[in-house]
């Protein structure tokens, strides 16, 4: 990485921001997301997709910075473990919409 | 190319886009959504009271479709700060790949901004000094003529003045 990147990261605190951004909402906001609104499950994909690409630059950055820049063993084990749950779920989130895609076709199809 | 546009190689500009990066990534789009959160019941609760009863549909219509607009606003909110906050980590991710112009590495920014500048120099070199050369050129054969045009004046003032003296 060019040393002028290196020390921007470092000078905006973007590991840190970036770290913030992978927290997960709390559970009682993605419940009510998930049962009461029509946008709340387009959010809650949205999040989950931020959340995986937040995760993914963590693991590029975990390449060139050094343990304490990234915040320690600990926040860098909890990174992986996040990134296990997380990626998984999406991936299945794609998948399933992908299977719900043909047979709302064919509904809408027999509906017409 | 790409790297002498938007200026790769200048510190400030860099600094410039890690500093856009910090503030878009400073945006509390988890407020934003618990408090839409707290929104989304009410709008349940006023889409209920139309099944009920003729006052309460009235209420309905009054009410309703504001907070739907509410509701659609907050979320289109909602939708630009995730998109822009995730397009601010995306290009965190690929500005770790850019390496120093000694580093040895594959760079895209560094590897056309060297060659760039040297063909631009080369070029400006040439125009110039064909810019001056013709300048030259120019210059020289205005005096030839200036001279030419002086001495024929001369001939024709002396022959003028003798075919007069002759004349007379």
């Amino acid at each position: 990485m060019a040393l002028k990147v290196s020390q921007g990261v470092r000078d905006e605190g973007l590991i840190a921001k970036v770290l913030s951004k992978c927290k997960g909402l709390p559970l009682n906001v993605s419940e009510i997301l998930e049962n009461n609104s029509e946008y709340g499950k387009e959010i809650l994909q949205k999040v989950g997709h931020m959340r995986s690409v937040g995760l993914l630059c963590l693991q590029n950055l975990l390449q060139t910075f050094d343990l304490q820049t990234m915040g320690g063993t600990e926040q860098i084990i909890e990174i992986y473990k996040t990134l296990s749950k997380t990626l998984p779920a999406i991936t299945s989130m794609s998948a399933e919409k992908r299977k719900e895609g043909p047979n709302q076709l064919i509904i809408a199809f027999l509906s017409y | 190319m790409l790297g002498s546009e938007i200026g790769v190689k200048d510190g400030g500009v860099l600094s410039l886009v890690f500093r856009t990066l910090g503030h878009v990534l400073e945006h509390n789009e988890t407020q934003a959504i618990k408090t839409f959160s707290s929104e989304v019941p009410l709008q349940q609760e006023v889409m209920d009271t139309g099944k009920r009863g003729a006052g309460e549909r009235e209420c309905e219509e009054e009410v309703g479709p504001v907070r739907r607009t509410q509701l659609e606003a907050s979320a289109s909110k909602i939708f630009s700060l995730l998109e822009s906050e995730t397009l601010a980590m995306e290009i965190l991710s690929n500005l770790v790949f850019v390496e120093d112009e000694d580093g040895g590495g594959p760079s895209e920014f560094s590897d056309d901004s060297e060659e760039e500048p040297m063909e631009e120099d080369c070029a400006l070199e040439k125009l110039t000094s064909a810019v001056v050369d013709f300048n030259g050129d120019v210059s020289v054969l205005s005096n030839f003529v200036f001279h030419l045009g002086n001495i024929l004046l001369w001939i024709i003032m002396i022959l003028g003045t003798e075919g007069l003296s002759r004349s007379a």
